[in-house]
């Protein structure tokens, strides 16, 4: 029986098709994906506004009680706040920080969850039940009256401010890794469960292998998932930690604390110059790196079209 | 021909079951109850019985996915179980095992080439560079066509996927590979076309099988020899034939009265077992079977029979025989 001579040599790699990993088809779903374009022209702008920005404003941030409380006008396109400072160039320089405790906190997280859930899914025993019980007390306690406490203490130790957001990152990673320790582990959990998980058994694959091109392409999609929702409740929850003065302080400005010291009737009826553009900064960062996720979620799904 | 390959001496396999707040082990399940057998090269050997009888349990016991709780297995005599990690890596390539589930078998994120190909290259057997025309030779023997290499799985129908996984096992070179209910999901006239596959690749490379199944018809056009099981133990071991047309074991008797025939005017009289499966965690004393065996007497019910030969290499355990 003669088979059809097919019209590409299969023996050669398949150029249309990609190379053979995982990586490079995802690489390429992701570049195609209108939303993911959007998502990184986005943030890529937000990042250039917050970082570089701040060098082309005319204004310096210093206080200048004559000009409080401008409407926007040629001069400050984004009027000014109640100590007559620059909105725009607050914005920016804001940006800085609610972008670095947004991703930072999150690649905390990431690394604590997803270093202990993959342990204690992998390998249970007691080491599994002494994550999980950890975790549970973390998981039980309530967020607020931690922050509170260790703000207290941030402030009895006299942080100088300058360093407290890399506390603040640090807080926000410890209290929040327990949701995504919970998600990777029980992925890992049913993972191992699997029958494909057997066959590189069966078939002597390496430990590395098995967990390189077996285990972590299947949990990843979750990672990512948790990852995006990560930056976004990262840089809402800064804004709270900031509210209740424990987060950067003051004349620091970050989105989250912008959009608080906003919070009187006078402010928020009379003068939207001052919450509306930090509350559009934070929904479009929000917005483009839940894009990116998305995208990402999908480009590392293989029944997706490339 | 009959040269042992594989020798399975009294195995056992319990699982342990947890239970209390400080989940203490309170009793065990005994899957495999002091099975022996032995396969020899080139031949096919068939595992049946009911679902839970233990079946999966031999097979997957046999080459070392389950630590043993007793007994050994032999592979051309070497004591499987007593291998150190690094030892049984190098022996893996020589003892294969196809899944009973062609979708849970095969990682989704993983191209069928690489998946079928990895274990070759992980193992040094052969370059990088002469490993896509091994894998597509390969996929050809198990008729996939070549293009079918940079696919996912989940371009795949459940007959080819069980292909898939006949590839990634046979690519390794193997000389014993477990099937462990190989083709129990597919649907009749892709059965067919995979059991032919099994066997044209038996005969061309000599390989040896364990096939488990509970479809007796399969068994019966693909076996050498077959065994019964029963909770855990082997009840009665013989040539096809032989056990086909002599059943001597009251269990064997009514599983084979139980295989449909393809002729509605044909009248016979069917052995109806009455009850389930005892648990095993909690076998019957004596003979295993006495709960549902249409002839049981007093002494099956307090002596467990004893498995003999009973002539021509047919072995059984019953008091009556």
């Amino acid at each position: 029986m003669e088979r059809p001579t097919p019209t590409l040599d299969y023996r050669k790699k398949n150029k249309k098709r990609g190379g053979t990993s995982l990586w490079q088809d995802a690489f390429r779903r992701f570049i195609r994906n209108k939303y993911a374009i959007l998502g990184l022209v986005i943030l890529t702008f937000m990042v250039l506004f917050a970082f570089i920005g701040p060098y082309f404003s005319p204004h310096q941030d210093v206080p200048d009680v004559t000009k409080a409380n401008q409407p926007p006008s040629n001069e400050h396109w984004l009027g000014t706040d109640n100590l007559g400072r620059d909105v725009l160039l607050r914005l920016m320089l804001a940006g800085r920080i609610s972008l670095t405790i947004g991703i930072a906190a999150t690649l905390i997280l990431l690394l604590i969850g997803v270093t202990l859930g993959s342990i204690s899914g992998y390998y249970g025993g007691w080491l599994d039940v002494i994550i999980m019980r950890i975790a549970d007390i973390i998981y039980a306690m309530p967020g607020l009256p931690i922050l509170i406490v260790m703000g207290a203490i941030m402030s009895d130790l006299k942080i100088p401010p300058a360093h407290r957001i890399y506390y603040v990152m640090f807080i926000l990673g410890i209290i929040s890794w327990v949701g995504v320790a919970r998600l990777v582990r029980s992925q890992i959990l049913s993972l191992k469960e699997q029958e494909f998980m057997l066959a590189t058994e069966v078939l002597g694959l390496k430990d590395s292998k098995k967990i390189i091109k077996h285990l972590f392409p299947n949990v990843l999609p979750t990672v990512i998932v948790a990852g995006t929702l990560g930056v976004a409740s990262s840089i809402i929850s800064e804004s709270t930690l900031s509210f209740l003065g424990l987060g950067v302080v003051p004349p620091t400005p970050s989105w989250g604390y912008m959009l608080s010291a906003a919070n009187n009737m006078i402010d928020f009826a009379k003068r939207p110059w001052l919450w509306i553009p930090p509350g559009v900064a934070i929904m479009l960062t929000v917005v483009a790196i839940n894009f990116i996720g998305d995208a990402l979620r999908d480009a590392f799904d293989p029944r997706q079209k490339i | 021909m009959s040269e042992p390959l594989i020798e399975v001496k009294n195995l056992k396999k319990y699982f342990p079951i947890r239970g209390g707040i400080l989940q203490r082990t309170i009793g065990y399940v005994k899957a495999v109850d002091g099975v022996t057998f032995t396969i020899n090269k080139g031949e096919t050997l068939s595992l049946v019985g009911e679902s839970g009888c233990g079946k999966s349990t031999v097979g997957r016991t046999i080459i070392r996915l389950y630590d043993k709780t007793d007994g050994e297995v032999f592979y051309k005599s070497i004591p499987i179980h007593n291998l150190k990690k690094n030892e049984l890596r190098k022996l893996r390539p020589k003892m294969q095992l196809v899944f009973q589930d062609p979708f849970s078998s095969l990682n989704p994120r993983l191209r069928v080439g690489d998946a079928i190909g990895e274990a070759l290259l992980d193992h040094g057997l052969i370059s990088r560079n002469e490993l896509r025309d091994k894998v597509i030779e390969t996929m050809e023997i198990c008729g996939l066509a070549p293009y079918h290499v940079d696919r996912y799985p989940h371009e795949f129908s459940g007959g080819q996927r069980q292909r898939i996984g006949i590839a990634r096992a046979l690519i390794l070179d193997p000389e014993f590979i477990v099937l462990d209910e190989p083709v129990s999901s597919l649907d009749v006239s892709i059965q067919a076309q995979i059991i032919n596959l099994l066997m044209d690749l038996q005969q061309q490379k000599g390989l040896t099988y364990l096939f488990i199944s509970h479809d007796l018809s399969v068994v019966e056009h693909i076996s050498t020899r077959v065994a019964v099981m029963y909770l855990g133990n082997i009840v009665e071991m013989a040539s096809r034939d032989e056990l086909f047309d002599h059943p001597l074991h009251p269990y064997t008797q009514a599983l084979l009265s139980a295989v449909p025939i393809p002729d509605p005017d044909l009248k016979r009289e069917r052995i109806i077992l009455e009850g389930d499966i005892p648990s095993p965690a909690n076998p019957p004393k004596g003979c295993k079977f006495h709960t549902r065996c249409p002839l049981a007497k007093d002494i099956c019910r307090e002596q467990v029979p004893e498995y003999k030969d009973v002539g021509g290499g047919h072995f059984v355990a019953c008091h009556l025989v």
